[in-house]
C-alpha cells in the first residue's frame, strides 16, 4: 500500500466487494443524483452488509408519482433471484408476467428539518409512504442515496437504516446500484 | 526505411504463472522471445502446477529446456540477448535449503556467468520476493520500504535474498545492469500454489468465519501488472541497479479478505469474537513444524499445512509502492477487488 494512492475507478462488482469503512468514505464524498438521471430507470442493487445476506440482490426503480408532494418522486423494489455476484440479475415474476414490484418509497433530497438528515449530499428513500402499509417491515427503512463519481450517473451508492422507536436509526447495510434497464 | 531489429528477451521460468504473463507482455511489445524452462514444464499444460507450455510456444521464437540446478544445460541459451527476465525459481516452503540454494542461488550465478560482461545485455531483470523483509512484527510493524535491510524468516526467502545479493554483486563488478522487483501476493489467471490457495481455499465452505481482530493487511499485485512492470522497469533508465517493491494500492485486512471471498462465493460471513491469533500461532508452531518435517522427510511429500504460511496470518503486511510510482508506472488493477471476480471466474472455468 502506498501513501499516495491512485484514484481508483471501481466498477459495480468491485464496489460490491468494498468494506464498510471504504464505502463510508465514498458515501461522504458522493453527490446528490440528478432526478432526471434516475427517474424512468431501474438499477441492479447489491446489499453488502452481513445482516442483509438473505437479500443480497434486488432491483430498484424510480418513477414520477403525481400523488406525492412537490419535489418528491417515487421508487419501488423488484424481487431478484438470489445468485452469485458474477451471475446476472434475474427478476422474479408474478403469474401475470409482471415483475414482482414491492416496497414503494418516496424520494426527495435530504431535508435538514427531518430526523433522517445524516447526509445532506444524498437523496432520501423514505419507505414511510402511502404505498407501503405501516404493517410492512419495509416501511421502517430509510435509505440514503448518492452518486459515487460526478461523471458517472450509472453507479450509485446507498446506505440503509431502519427507523426504530424514539427517532433512533439502526444501520442495516450499504448497497451498490448500477443502471440496468428502463422502468415504469 | 531501415527496419528496426526486434529486441531479444530471454525469459526463464517462461511456462509458469508469472513467466507466461511476462512472455505475453513481451510478445505484445514486439520482443523476440527466448523462452526457457525445465523439461517437465514443457510437457503438458497443467493448471494445478501452473504450467502453460502451449501458450508460450505460440509466442516465443525459441523454446529451450534448461535446469538451473544443472549449469551445463544453460549452454543451449543464446550468448547474446538484450534483456534477461530471470523469473525461474524454486518457490516452495517445503524444499530443503540445499535444493533451494542449488536452484535459486547457484542456478542464478551460473546464468549470470553466461551473460556477465555481454555488451548487448541492456538489463538483467530479477523477480525476487516481497517476503524478504521478514515478519512485520519483528520490525516494529513498519511499512516495508526498499531501503530496509532484508530479514528473511525461512529457507525459501533466504534463498531469494541470496539470489538478489548474487545479482547485485554482479552489478558491483560491472558485469550487468540490473533491476530487482519484490512482488507481494501475486494473484490473477493461471495462478498455482499460493495464488490458487488464495482463491480456492474457501471454495465449498457453507459459511466463512473469521475472528474480528484479524486486522493485519494483505498486500496484492495482479500478475498482469507484475508482467507490465517487468518490461516497464527493464526499459526505464532510472530503474537501473534499483530494487522495487511490487504491490498495488489495495487496502484490505485479512478479515476483509475473508468477507470479500464470502461475497464472491455467495455464502454468509460470520465475524467471530477476537482470538489471540499471535499466541495461538506461536503455540501451534512446534506441532506444525513437526508435521511439516515429517511429511517432507519421512513421507516424502509436501505437508498439507505449511507453517511459514500460517505464520503470516497474525501479521500486518504493509509495503510502500512510492518508489515504483515515482517512475511513472500506473497499475491496471490498483485495487485487487477490481480483478477478484474475473480471477475467481478463471478458476471456475478452468477447474
Amino acid at each position: 500500500m502506498g501513501n499516495d494512492k491512485t484514484e481508483v475507478r471501481y466498477d459495480h462488482k468491485a464496489m460490491c466487494l468494498l468494506p464498510d469503512r471504504i464505502l463510508e468514505d465514498f458515501f461522504r464524498r458522493g453527490t446528490v443524483p440528478e432526478r432526471s438521471a434516475i427517474v424512468g430507470w431501474e438499477f441492479d442493487g447489491y446489499n453488502t452488509g452481513t445482516l442483509a445476506f438473505a437479500i443480497r440482490k434486488f432491483r430498484k426503480g424510480y418513477y414520477e408519482e403525481p400523488a406525492y408532494d412537490a419535489g418528491e418522486f417515487g421508487g419501488y423494489n423488484v424481487n431478484i433471484r438470489q445468485s452469485r455476484l458474477d451471475q446476472p440479475w434475474v427478476a422474479m415474476m408474478k403469474k401475470s408476467g409482471e415483475p414482482q414490484r414491492h416496497s414503494f418509497f418516496r424520494v426527495y433530497p435530504v431535508r435538514g428539518s427531518e430526523t433522517d438528515n445524516y447526509y445532506p449530499n444524498a437523496l432520501l428513500l423514505n419507505y414511510h409512504s402511502p404505498k407501503t402499509p405501516a404493517w410492512n417491515p419495509a416501511s421502517r427503512l430509510r435509505d440514503y442515496l448518492v452518486q459515487v463519481y460526478p461523471d458517472n450517473p450509472d453507479l450509485l451508492l446507498g446506505k440503509a437504516y431502519a427507523a426504530l422507536p424514539g427517532g433512533k436509526r439502526l444501520f442495516v447495510s450499504f448497497f451498490v446500484l448500477q443502471r440496468a434497464c428502463k422502468g415504469i | 526505411m531501415v527496419k528496426k531489429s526486434r529486441e531479444v528477451s530471454l525469459v526463464t521460468g517462461a511456462c509458469g504463472f508469472i513467466g507466461s504473463h511476462v512472455v505475453e507482455v513481451l510478445a505484445a511489445a514486439g520482443h523476440e522471445i527466448i523462452a526457457a524452462d525445465i523439461e517437465a514444464a514443457w510437457k503438458t499444460d497443467s493448471i494445478p502446477q501452473a504450467r502453460y507450455p502451449s501458450l508460450v510456444r505460440k509466442l516465443a521464437s525459441r523454446c529451450e529446456t534448461i535446469d538451473l540446478a544443472r549449469p551445463e544445460t544453460l549452454k543451449v541459451l543464446p550468448a547474446e540477448v538484450d534483456y534477461v527476465f530471470h523469473v525461474a525459481s524454486l518457490f516452495s516452503y517445503s524444499a530443503t535449503w540445499d535444493t533451494l540454494y542449488r536452484v535459486n542461488v547457484e542456478g542464478t550465478r551460473a546464468l549470470l556467468a553466461r551473460y556477465a560482461g555481454s555488451a548487448r545485455l541492456k538489463r538483467w531483470f530479477q523477480v525476487g520476493a516481497g517476503g524478504v523483509y521478514g515478519l512485520p512484527s519483528e520490525r516494529q510493524n513498519r511499512v516495508f520500504t526498499e531501503d530496509m535491510a532484508p530479514n528473511p524468516t525461512n529457507d525459501y526467502l533466504r534463498s531469494k535474498w541470496e539470489q538478489e545479493f548474487t545479482v547485485m554483486e554482479a552489478g558491483k563488478r560491472g558485469e550487468i545492469q540490473w533491476t530487482i522487483v519484490r512482488p507481494t501476493t501475486v494473484y490473477g489467471p493461471r495462478g498455482g500454489y499460493g495464488a490458487r490457495k488464495l482463491f480456492l481455499g474457501m471454495n465449498g465452505m457453507a459459511v466463512v468465519a473469521g475472528p474480528a481482530n484479524l486486522k493485519g493487511h494483505i498486500p496484492f499485485i495482479h500478475v498482469e501488472d507484475l508482467a507490465r512492470a517487468c518490461l516497464y522497469l527493464a526499459q526505464h533508465p532510472q530503474a537501473a541497479n534499483q530494487v522495487f517493491n511490487l504491490n498495488d494500492d489495495t487496502d484490505m485486512t485479512n478479515l476483509e479478505y475473508m468477507e470479500t471471498m464470502a461475497r464472491l462465493l455467495h455464502v454468509p460471513f460470520v465475524k467471530l469474537p477476537p482470538v489471540p491469533a499471535r499466541k495461538l500461532v506461536d503455540a501451534l508452531m512446534p506441532a506444525l513444524r513437526f508435521q511439516h518435517q515429517f511429511c517432507r522427510d519421512v513421507l516424502k511429500k509436501n505437508s498439507p499445512i505449511e507453517p511459514d504460511m500460517i505464520a503470516y496470518f497474525p501479521e500486518d503486511f504493509r509495503y510502500s509502492n512510492e518508489k515504483l510510482k515515482k517512475t511513472g508506472f500506473t497499475f491496471r488493477y490498483p485495487d485487487a477487488r477490481m480483478a477478484f471476480p474475473s480471477t475467481l471466474q478463471w478458476y471456475r472455468d478452468n477447474g
